[in-house]
């Protein structure tokens, strides 16, 4: 398609491709291993790709390296569908995947948490809210579910 | 002529092996991370209902379909 510019274009458009892809490969990891700013994590990962394009252009054993790591195209495709968690929605077969049912009622729920609040210290000695000493949380908990 | 005649079959191999070069680096740098993420979040699949014939598709899409389209950019 470039070719009709001539064969620099063609050379650029390759080099430029090999340029953006090595530089989408690092981001992640850097973004994993370092806690650079965001303009320094943009610079370092442009910086890298565009080493990895003119090591591409000019060396012919890292061209060797990535011929050698060509399989991988096959095989990341293989080990996502047969060995990972995928595998099993693939061999399923059709069995009937649980999922929640829609409730039809139309009655509201509340639900209180009460964040880090001991629930030991409002029980009795038969394990149910002490009425006499807290009334209000014996008087909700008796037309309610509480855990 | 006659030599370039000669060249033929080692400049296609040349074409084949960068085609080759772009689709690795195309699955190393967006297939891989999404098949990583996605494969340990498998509950996304389950909740779009996804078809296994789709997983399938998606697959060879992402990791041939895609970067073999990308590797008809004329060769160096």
């Amino acid at each position: 398609m470039l070719g009709i510019f001539g064969p620099r274009p063609e050379k650029a458009s390759r080099l430029a491709l090999v340029v953006l892809l090595s530089t989408l490969f690092i981001l992640p990891i850097l973004n994993r291993s370092t806690d650079l700013s965001i303009t320094l994590f943009i610079t370092t990962g442009t910086l890298f790709g565009m080493i990895a394009g003119l090591t591409y252009a000019r060396s012919r054993i890292f061209r060797l390296f990535l011929t050698c790591l060509s399989p991988g195209v096959v095989v990341f495709p293989l080990v996502f569908l047969f060995f990972s968690p995928v595998s099993q929605l693939i061999f399923s077969g059709n069995e009937e995947i649980p999922t929640a049912e829609i409730a039809r009622s139309r009655a509201p729920v509340f639900v209180i948490v009460f964040d880090e609040f001991s629930t030991v210290s409002l029980l009795n000695r038969d394990l149910q809210i002490d009425e006499n000493l807290y009334p209000n949380f014996a008087r909700r908990a008796a037309d309610s579910y509480w855990f | 002529m006659h030599s370039r005649q000669k060249l033929q079959p080692l400049l296609r191999a040349g074409t084949l092996s960068q085609s080759l070069h772009l689709m690795i680096l195309f699955n190393l740098a967006l297939a891989q991370p999404l098949y990583d993420v996605t494969s340990k979040q498998a509950e996304f699949y389950v909740a779009h209902e996804t078809p296994a014939a789709w997983l399938v598709f998606g697959a060879l899409l992402l990791s041939i379909g895609l970067p073999g389209l990308l590797s008809l950019v004329p060769p160096c």
